[in-house]
């Protein structure tokens, strides 16, 4: 349904190739659309597994792309790291108009890849996958003491939390002096 | 990974998956968390409708939330898959914490507690104390609970048969079952002063028309012909289901309905329901019944409307509600001119006191 080809710094994508989608065809012509992250890779992706995320669904529902327009504007999303938006795309592929399950077993289970994905996700406002990571990332801390849930999430202690307040509000009261003191210069 | 980087929506979203105990135990990483679990899961556990302390057979409580219970079929047997979710468990110990504890600090004081890795409780932390601490411990887990949870949700301490022990402690009902032996004997070693949530048991001996044992919000007994009696004469509570094997004097029933008709008893009453023996010529005593309560009738062609309340069910979650009752018989109460539903079947007696006035309850007749 999706392929994906290494892309090329320039704005022109490069041109994708497309997998079968599958047995059977639709009756009406499905359109599809092109994202590429971070790596410049292009996507092609179904209208129909984009519907998943709300923020892609908003954009291409006023657009009325043609295929030729779609190819030569893929979607960038430079804060995506290619290999993130090649997960999200899978994802969106595989439920593609099915009901989505109770769990998702398929997710990364190392710390970082769930930490980008989670934000790649929650960016890209695809509500269930958002869930289905939360609850991986939930899952993490399942049966660790205090202690152990700090280190796992690097949750501040409460001296660290007040050194980092105090720290804020001294910044704070600097700059406001400093635009006081603008602000006095300006007057003169 | 830093929790903190992320949106604080997708920090809620995480949150909202976490189980309680998980919460819990988050709580104490530091006070901001704490503060962001409780701003953030507000609409959760505004949703929890009670909190159980609950002591099993070996000296080991439980704290745990009653949930909608989750059914597990395996081909023709339906189980219970779940029906509380535990907040952490409590555990008499006689020496020292085993080493793989660690220390929180509950409501200022300091508990070991350890986490609990195998049964169906699976991952629950366990808090651990010598019995001489035992009041203490359990004041400064329900403290914190407070605290952390809320006022607004009904804490319920399960008292039954020889584990009687009642900790006094804000915002505690309790409900006191018991299985074996009679409830006059377990009464006479509780406070005086204590009053109960919910009773469920044996009753073969009387007690004081001014005993707090009629102040009981909801009971559950099985009785005697003679106590049921006494039952009627003098409940003050909500709701009472009693269960009479023997067969049961009109008398009892009519002079329950006049004193409730005029106003001068059971002005709480929202539920009774009385399971007895008529004997063979119910289909007499029915009717003779009815006569004599002086019930009055919604048209037979009619719809009644149906009468239920919450159930005042302690700690479980089953049948939250009573069962309803759809009779064209009711009598009104003279004071506020409110509605009770009665419906006399077979051997049952079902009293649904309505909110609605005789003209409001008239127009939901269908």
């Amino acid at each position: 349904m999706s392929s994906t080809e290494q892309g090329t710094s320039s704005a022109a994508p490069a041109e994708p190739t497309t997998a079968p989608e599958s047995a059977a065809a639709p009756e009406v012509p499905e359109s599809f659309y092109y994202v590429h992250g971070k790596d410049k890779v292009v996507h092609k992706v179904s209208a129909g597994a984009l519907q998943h995320s709300a923020l892609i669904h908003g954009m291409i529902s006023n657009l009325g792309y043609t295929e030729e327009q779609a190819k030569a504007n893929p979607f960038p999303f430079e804060n995506i790291d290619g290999d993130i938006l090649q997960m999200v795309v899978d994802w969106c592929n595989q439920h593609k108009g099915k009901p989505t399950p109770p769990e998702d077993t398929n997710l990364p289970k190392q710390k970082e890849k769930l930490f980008d994905l989670v934000l790649a996700v929650n960016y890209l406002e695809i509500k269930e996958l958002l869930t289905y990571c939360c609850k991986q990332v939930a899952m993490m801390v399942k049966g660790k003491s205090p202690e152990e849930i700090r280190e796992i999430w690097m949750i501040p202690t409460d001296a660290e939390d007040e050194a980092a307040e105090k720290e804020a509000k001294k910044r704070a009261g600097k700059e406001a002096a400093g635009e006081t003191a603008a602000a006095a210069g300006d007057a003169k | 990974m830093k929790l903190s980087n992320y949106p604080h929506l997708v920090q809620k979203g995480i949150l909202a998956e976490m189980e309680t105990s998980n919460l819990f135990l988050m709580s104490f990483v530091s006070k901001n968390m704490k503060k962001l679990i409780k701003s953030s899961q507000i609409k959760r556990f505004k949703s929890i409708s009670r909190i159980v302390y609950y002591y099993d057979i070996t000296p080991k409580g439980m704290v745990y939330i009653s949930v909608k219970p989750i059914f597990h079929c395996t081909g023709r047997w339906t189980r219970v898959a779940k029906a509380n979710e535990f907040i952490l468990k409590m555990v008499e110990c006689k020496e020292d914490a085993e080493n793989d504890h660690f220390v929180l600090n509950i409501a200022g004081k300091l508990i070991n507690f350890k986490i609990c890795k195998k049964g169906y409780e699976d991952y629950c932390p366990v808090a651990s104390f010598l019995p001489i601490n035992k009041v203490s411990v359990i004041e400064s887990i329900h403290n914190c609970l407070l605290n952390f949870f809320g006022d607004s949700i009904e804490y319920y301490w399960v008292a039954e048969d020889d584990k009687l022990f009642i900790p006094r402690l804000k915002n505690l009902s309790v409900c006191l079952r018991i299985r074996i032996g009679n409830l006059d004997k377990v009464w006479s070693t509780l406070p005086s002063s204590l009053v109960l949530k919910q009773i469920i048991g044996w009753m073969d001996n009387p007690f004081k028309p001014e005993s707090n044992f009629y102040q009981t919000e909801s009971i559950s007994l099985n009785l005697n012909s003679k106590r049921l009696l006494e039952v009627l004469s003098y409940f003050q509570g909500r709701q009472a289901i009693l269960t009479c094997s023997y067969s049961f004097e009109i008398r009892g029933l009519t002079e329950f309905v006049n004193r409730w008709k005029s106003g001068e008893a059971f002005q709480k009453l929202e539920y009774l329901e009385v399971l007895t023996s008529f004997g063979t010529d119910y289909e007499f005593r029915q009717t003779q019944i009815l006569n004599a309560i002086g019930v009055k009738q919604i048209d037979e062609r009619k719809t009644p409307p149906s009468h239920t309340v919450p159930r005042i069910c302690g700690w479980r979650y089953f049948r939250p509600k009573t069962d309803p009752i759809s009779s064209h018989t009711y009598v009104v109460r003279e004071t506020d001119n409110r509605v009770a539903s009665i419906s006399i079947q077979q051997t049952t007696i079902l009293f649904g006191v309505w909110n609605e006035t005789e003209e409001e309850f008239l127009a939901l007749v269908k």
